[in-house]
């Protein structure tokens, strides 16, 4: 694993990264909340990197869907919703924006029921609990609002269609089967306010 | 965002540069419906900057096209076609309110012709083109009389010399959403009268004031000698 401590971690190639991940950072970024652990953006690209390597693989989906869940909030937090760091230049934030979309690319389609679960607060920063697809969406449009590159753009605008379209995966006769695209047709058609500086 | 967007055609057009929209508006609607899908209002109980008004409008293109995305999807892809019908008056719908923000944007008094102007039209544009020509959506868009009947108002309302000699690329890919739009609906005397009586003013104009439109207008005559054609043909 990379640098910055994160080589305690002692990655092995026969365990899956999200369950490493999600074992390793869960309680303490429940424990700290707010002030989620600052993980390296090397963490984050070794992840991705382990996490597209297992792309193609099985998943046990016992192990998959909660791990997946929590390592989803594991990148919303401190991977995407962390400030940069002020000596980091701009494009190893960005960078690292590019790794957590990956990331959060290649998990949903392995474990896609993960988006139903309902995701723990205390690792995102919130005070409700609601559905890992609720805070995915939310989280997305507000990265959309900050980063104006093309590149990073297409990347959110990846993982939304792949939200939209996962849902169809899902058993027609549940009852939350509709559940993401009305949340974002919500979203979309919605009211939000409007304010003039 | 779409009804921010429509709300804010109420204000002045000339403060666009430093004009905000956040979300979510304190009494809105949208809290009330997290109610029907059992999702707690806290969710959305931090406010959240959406920035510019040519922001927020790409921001709603992304989010409608991700029902209908320009990117294929692997495996997921044969499930365009059941999105699409699940979707698509809802889609179509949403467009339309785009569409019209678009417009009143274009065409907003004393406003300028901007990069970001231009290149929220030509998205809309690819956007409606993709649904307008999907083989899922459009045999439900062009075989209703009514929704081509819209959708053929609103290109026509786009087609309005005041956007269309401001907005160069746009004429161009308006004409080629056009043609393909003309393509996939004439197929009975109906709507080649129909095509043929939206779009005739349109270049009765263009003709008449001599505006510098020469692809809309060859366009527009192709629309308009072959819905002549088929009409005969049919008759």
């Amino acid at each position: 694993m990379a640098a910055n401590g994160d080589n305690t971690l002692g990655w092995r190639p026969a365990e899956p990264a999200s369950s490493i991940l999600a074992a390793h950072f869960a309680p303490r970024l429940a424990s700290q909340g707010h002030e989620a652990q600052r993980l390296s953006r090397e963490t984050f690209s070794q992840l991705r990197q382990e996490l597209l390597g297992e792309r193609h693989s099985q998943l046990r989906v016992d192990e998959g869907i909660t791990d997946i869940n929590k390592l989803v909030c594991i990148v919303l937090q401190a991977g995407l919703e962390a400030s940069p760091n002020s000596h980091a230049a701009e494009e190893d934030w960005e960078g690292q924006v590019s790794d957590c979309l990956d990331i959060i690319q290649a998990s949903i389609e392995k474990a896609p029921q993960a988006l139903w679960d309902i995701s723990d607060p205390l690792i995102l920063g919130e005070e409700v609990q609601a559905p890992l697809f609720a805070w995915l969406i939310l989280r997305l449009i507000r990265l959309a609002c900050i980063w104006q590159s093309e590149a990073t753009q297409d990347k959110i605008r990846l993982v939304l269609t792949s939200v939209t379209f996962l849902q169809y995966k899902q058993a027609r006769s549940s009852p939350s089967f509709n559940d993401i695209s009305t949340f974002l047709r919500l979203c979309t058609s919605g009211l939000f306010t409007p304010w003039w500086s | 965002m779409l009804r921010s967007l429509e709300e804010y055609q109420a204000h002045d057009w000339q403060n666009t540069s430093t004009a905000k929209i956040s979300m979510p508006a304190p009494n809105g609607p949208l809290l009330a419906d997290l109610d029907h899908l059992r999702l707690p209002r806290g969710l959305l109980g931090r406010s959240l900057a959406l920035d510019t008004f040519s922001q927020a409008f790409a921001l709603t293109s992304m989010l409608l096209d991700s029902f209908n995305p320009k990117v294929t999807i692997g495996s997921l892809e044969k499930r365009r076609n059941h999105i699409l019908r699940q979707n698509l008056p809802w889609m179509l719908n949403g467009y339309n309110r785009l569409r019209k923000v678009l417009v009143r944007w274009l065409q907003s008094a004393g406003s300028e012709v901007t990069p970001e102007k231009e290149e929220a039209g030509l998205h809309f544009l690819a956007s409606t083109r993709r649904l307008c020509v999907s083989p899922s959506s459009a045999p439900a868009v062009t075989s209703d009389i009514s929704l081509a009947s819209t959708w053929a108002q609103c290109l026509s309302e786009l087609i309005c010399p005041s956007i269309s000699n401001s907005f160069p690329a746009m004429q161009s890919e308006l004409s080629n959403c056009l043609g393909e739009f003309v393509q996939a609906t004439r197929q009975t005397k109906s709507s080649a009268q129909l095509l043929r009586e939206i779009f005739l003013p349109a270049l009765a104009e263009i003709e008449d004031r001599d505006f510098n439109l020469h692809s809309m207008e060859s366009c527009l005559w192709v629309i308009i000698a072959s819905s002549f054609i088929i009409s005969a043909y049919l008759t």
